[in-house]
């Protein structure tokens, strides 16, 4: 870590904004001295769009700043959204044929680009900047389709174990360590769940019908998965995925150690605290994305902290990418291809690992792995991290969203108590079969 | 007499009674709503809830003030509405005239014609008008917005057909019988009549245009151009720190509504009385 | 569409006008024919602008729509005829079925419900009264508000344990439902919603509607001794049929259009208690993309919807009373 930036992180709850600015401008002196755009090219506009959530804004406009500062000719046209917005708004114009020169992409969406050839093949452009994609957390699943690669990634999305520090101090537990077993997290889930001296109702964990912080991880660690490894089959109904689904349905209704989904939104304070149990003090532990950080960091009603994901059968958590593609049509590919070097490079991995809002994950691994993104806060930041080595993949499909709606739908009334566990899971196979018989020819 | 004043009095506290613990359910959320968007978090998550804030804290207006361009905002929503309500209240009233007051061929049919173009959802539409306006090099102006409102919305035309079928024939015929042409008449006698009608149409093209989300997301990109209601989405995802800015940004984006209804709505009243008409 | 009569959407009471028009002029034959004509040309001038836009914004996206219900269309990708599968495919879809259900669920409660509601507050927001200003603008709040703003906090007053609702519910001793989470209350708690943000825009049409209604018939009745409630049978409600008319249709046409509040509230959620068809047309078309599916999805909806319109048109000779 470089003085200057020590200096800044300790500001960083006193003046934030200030430190965006400061660090940006730093990275866009940077990255105008080691890049140096050769030509002077005539002015262009390029359009970016960008999904962010408002808790991530800073972040986006600190890297669009510094590429601003770094290529005066370039300008950016940025067109931001919210994530379900944005891809309404991206497929009309897709549909229009005018769709943005750069545009992000979520592993949700890459295969049905992919298979469209929306996107433009970057992989001579790679090979002439002479960029090691080894170097950066690259999913397959969201960069390669048929030996063709067609999206980098633009940040890495990754698990771990949030828990708060003072419901365990309350009640006296020992705070988990990277080496748990579910087992592990069960008993002290157990402990942690009772009405505190002070009369409020605590709850170990938060086991929900949610496949991203919850039973996804568990299928997976238990040996299961989504899909059957051709992609035509639903696997869901597995004794794997069985088994794993029921610990988690259990943790509410056999173990009682979890609220149900009525139960939590009664948590006081659950929904203005954006919908998140863990920030609302009452519920110990809680599978957290570093997504989430930018507002995790800011909440400073208890103490908390982060362990890597715990294990099962195996170890595991899910991980994936989100990704920059150009526009196949795009009539800019020059200008399209600066900006997203810009991105892969150095200098603008600093300016996102720089920025006290750590929800976006640096995609250059250097970059990630070094201080300030990895250092504290939260103290065990390194555990999302640490946990890439065990990732697991979400098993993106031109149909993912929509096998993995029927997945939820289905699970719903397991997770409301009102279906077993295999009735639940042979429902959603079904459903999903329905579905993947849409798209036997699909080949990754 | 006297029994007949009591009556009388008895009757109107019936009716506030009945209005006011009507007004209360309607207003609750919005005290609810303004109360918020004066809270500090710790305050919002405060139980049980306060009413009033404990202090008037205006930190949440002049925060979003500070960063977002919500004047901007504000004169965009104005611009689109404003100009969208002008073009429903002409081209409407033309129509919804011809359609209840004169006769042609094919006048049952065309109403139908009018109605049914309500009935296919515009989700489905979006895609392929919003190819013909890119086609036109419409995307990202108001255009895409204002323009259709010009040739009328089926709305529209059905609400001034409806009041104009309201008005007895006889003083069209009158008129027609004096050598007034159609336009004439339209413009000498039944606009005039119209007020009620076109300020309630006037009313709900506003507010309508106004919080228009969707084709305002599809059609906008550039933040300078956005309408309030868009910009209002930015407050919507998660993150705690951002709901009581939702909630003033709501507050901010009401108030020139509610002051535009309350000048609008003696407009209304004034033309209510048809005492130009006797049977 | 060819096949409907001419006196189905043709108001009965307006015939008797349209023969006195002719007895006026039935001496001249000859004016009679160029009046005619002359007001026909009138009509189709007035109609102009409307033609314009059916033909430039509505027609083209309507039968592309149509087009694209017959294929099957990713968005990305030129759309693949596929005949009548998505129709087919359709009709064994649950989900659309469980879609279509919610839909008329909600529109069957909550336009009659605010359909009553507003014409009742109007009739007794038409008396001048000192305060009835701003009563009448407190009404209309909710319509003011963004949708957004809106949905965000319903949904957060609806929280089960700690919302204000059921806080308010229980300091007057009243049982706390789940509202939002529970899929038996989901729905109604949608309604409710709904109902409380419409109200003000009905009221609008609804005292628009009262205030043309001439006074001296009110002041006529009353000198006969009709009592108020007599009066309002009598004179108000036959007057405000056209009103009611326009109410009533718009009201079955949005409602069974439904769709920012699922789409922000709830997702179709808990299971698919909410889920609309509006909400399914969604889901399909830009999250799926499956445009061709979704497009068939509405031509059934278009469908459904215009039978009940051509019904409502044609019952209405029945009850509204034109002038």
């Amino acid at each position: 870590m470089t003085p200057v930036a020590t200096e800044k992180l300790l500001h960083r709850p006193l003046d934030r904004r200030g430190l965006i600015k400061g660090s940006a401008a730093a990275a866009g002196a940077l990255a105008t001295a080691r890049i140096r755009p050769a030509r002077a090219q005539s002015p262009v506009t390029l359009r970016v769009a960008v999904y962010q959530e408002p808790a991530r804004i800073d972040v986006q406009k600190a890297y669009i700043d510094a590429f601003q500062k770094a290529y005066p000719n370039i300008k950016i046209a940025l067109e931001s959204a919210d994530f379900s917005t944005y891809y309404t708004k991206l497929n009309t114009n897709l549909a229009a044929n005018r769709a943005p020169d750069v545009f992000m992409m979520s592993g949700a969406y890459f295969y049905s680009g992919a298979m469209r050839n929306t996107f433009k093949d970057l992989g001579p452009y790679v090979k002439q900047a002479n960029i090691d994609l080894s170097k950066y957390f690259t999913e397959t699943e969201n960069s390669m389709y048929q030996g063709k690669l067609l999206a980098v990634p633009e940040e890495l999305d990754i698990l771990a174990l949030a828990y708060n520090k003072d419901l365990f101090d309350e009640a006296g537990v020992a705070y988990p360590h990277g080496g748990w077993t579910w087992e592990d997290i069960l008993d002290a889930a157990t402990k942690l769940t009772r009405k505190t001296s002070d009369g409020r109702q605590t709850y170990g964990i938060y086991a929900v019908n949610n496949v991203q912080e919850m039973w996804g991880n568990l299928v997976k660690e238990n040996g299961g998965s989504f899909l059957t490894p051709d992609k035509k089959q639903s696997a869901i109904n597995t004794p794997e995925a069985i088994e794993a689904v029921q610990f988690a349905v259990d943790l509410i209704y056999k173990h009682k150690v979890s609220p149900t989904a009525q139960g939590v939104s009664s948590l006081p304070g659950y929904i203005e605290s954006g919908g998140s149990p863990f920030i609302t003090g009452l519920v110990a532990m809680k599978i957290q994305g570093q997504y989430e950080l930018g507002v995790l960091l800011k909440q400073n009603k208890f103490k908390w902290d982060v362990v890597t994901m715990p294990k099962r059968k195996i170890q595991g958590g899910l991980a994936w990418t989100q990704a920059w593609v150009m526009w196949d049509k795009t009539q800019q590919p020059d200008a399209a291809w600066q900006f997203i070097e810009y991105m892969l490079s150095e200098a603008g991995n600093k300016v996102i690992g720089d920025t006290p809002n750590k929800g976006q994950c640096p995609p250059m691994k250097s970059v990630a792995y070094a201080p300030p993104y990895v250092a504290p806060p939260p103290d065990n930041m390194k555990a999302f991290l640490d946990g890439y080595e065990y990732r697991q993949s979400f098993e993106f499909h031109p149909a993912w969203l929509e096998y993995q709606a029927a997945y939820g739908k289905a699970l719903d009334p397991v997770f409301a108590g009102d279906t077993s566990v295999p009735d639940g899971l042979n429902a959603a196979a079904a459903a999903a079969n329905d579905i993947l018989k849409r798209y036997q020819d699909f080949k990754p | 007499m006297h029994s007949a004043q009591t009556q009388r009095l008895t009757r109107h506290a019936l009716i506030y009674l009945v209005l006011i613990a009507g007004a209360a359910v309607m207003i609750m959320p919005f005290l609810w709503m303004i109360s918020t968007s004066f809270k500090d978090m710790g305050e919002v998550r405060a139980w049980p809830p306060t009413w009033l804030p404990q202090h008037l804290d205006l930190s949440n207006y002049h925060d979003i003030w500070q960063q977002y361009p919500m004047l901007l905002f504000l004169w965009n929503g104005f611009v689109i509405a404003s100009l969208t309500t002008l073009g429903t209240l002409i081209s409407c009233s033309l129509a919804g005239f011809a359609l209840a007051q004169l006769n042609f061929p094919g006048r049952s049919l065309l109403f139908l014609v009018v109605l049914s173009t309500l009935l296919l959802p515009y989700q489905v539409r979006m895609v392929p008008i919003f190819i013909e306006m890119s086609k036109l090099g419409w995307i990202d102006s108001f255009k895409p917005l204002i323009v259709p409102a010009f040739f009328g919305s089926a709305y529209g035309i059905f609400l001034m057909r409806q009041f104009f079928l309201g008005i007895p024939k006889e003083l069209k015929e009158a008129a027609i019988l004096d050598g007034a042409t159609p336009f004439g008449v339209f413009w000498n006698i039944f606009l005039p009549l119209s007020k009620p009608a076109l300020t309630a149409l006037g009313i709900v093209a506003f507010v309508t245009s106004w919080n228009d989300l969707l084709a305002p997301m599809i059609f906008i990109s550039t933040f300078e151009k956005m309408p309030i209601a868009l910009a209002l989405s930015f407050f919507k995802g998660q993150g705690e720190a951002l709901w009581p800015w939702l909630m003033a940004a709501s507050v901010i984006s009401m108030l020139p509504l509610v002051v535009a209804y309350l000048a609008a709505q003696r407009w209304f009243i004034e033309g209510m009385t048809f005492t130009g008409l006797k049977q | 569409m060819r096949s409907v009569p001419q006196s189905v959407v043709e108001p009965a009471s307006a015939q008797p006008e349209a023969r006195r028009a002719s007895d006026a002029v039935i001496a001249q034959p000859r004016r009679l024919m160029t009046y005619r004509a002359k007001e026909a040309a009138w009509a189709y001038l007035f109609l102009t602008p409307f033609f314009i836009g059916l033909v430039a914004f509505i027609v083209g996206p309507v039968v592309a729509a149509f087009a694209i219900s017959f294929t099957s269309w990713d968005l990305l990708s030129p759309p693949v005829w596929i005949g009548l599968d998505n129709y087919r495919e359709m009709a064994a879809d649950s989900l659309f079925w469980t879609a279509l259900g919610n839909t008329v669920y909600f529109t069957a409660v909550s336009v009659p419900l605010g359909l009553i509601l507003a014409l009742g507050l109007a009739t007794l927001m038409n008396n001048k009264l000192p305060g009835i200003d701003l009563l009448r603008a407190i009404y209309f709040f909710p319509v003011t508000a963004s949708i957004v703003a809106v949905s965000l906090l319903w949904a957060w007053m609806y929280t089960p344990n700690f919302g204000i609702i059921n806080y308010m519910l229980s300091q007057v001793g009243l049982p706390a439902p789940s509202w939002l989470v529970d899929p038996k209350t989901a729905m109604p708690s949608i309604i409710i919603m709904s109902v409380w943000r419409g109200l003000g825009f009905n009221i609008v049409v609804f005292l628009a509607g009262l205030q043309s209604i001439p006074r001296d018939l009110h002041e006529a009745a009353q000198l006969d001794g009709a009592g108020e409630w007599n009066r309002f049978r009598k004179i108000t409600l036959p007057l405000l049929t056209p009103t009611i008319f326009f109410a009533t249709v718009m009201g079955l046409i949005t409602s069974f259009q439904v769709f920012e509040q699922t789409y922000i509230m709830t997702q179709g959620g808990p299971g698919n208690a909410t889920l609309t068809i509006v909400y399914d047309i969604f889901q399909n078309g830009f999250t799926f993309l499956r445009m061709g599916y979704a497009s068939a999805m509405s031509f059934v909806l278009f469908a459904i919807l215009f039978v009940i319109t051509v019904i409502q048109v044609r019952l209405q000779t029945r009850w509204v009373h034109y002038a």
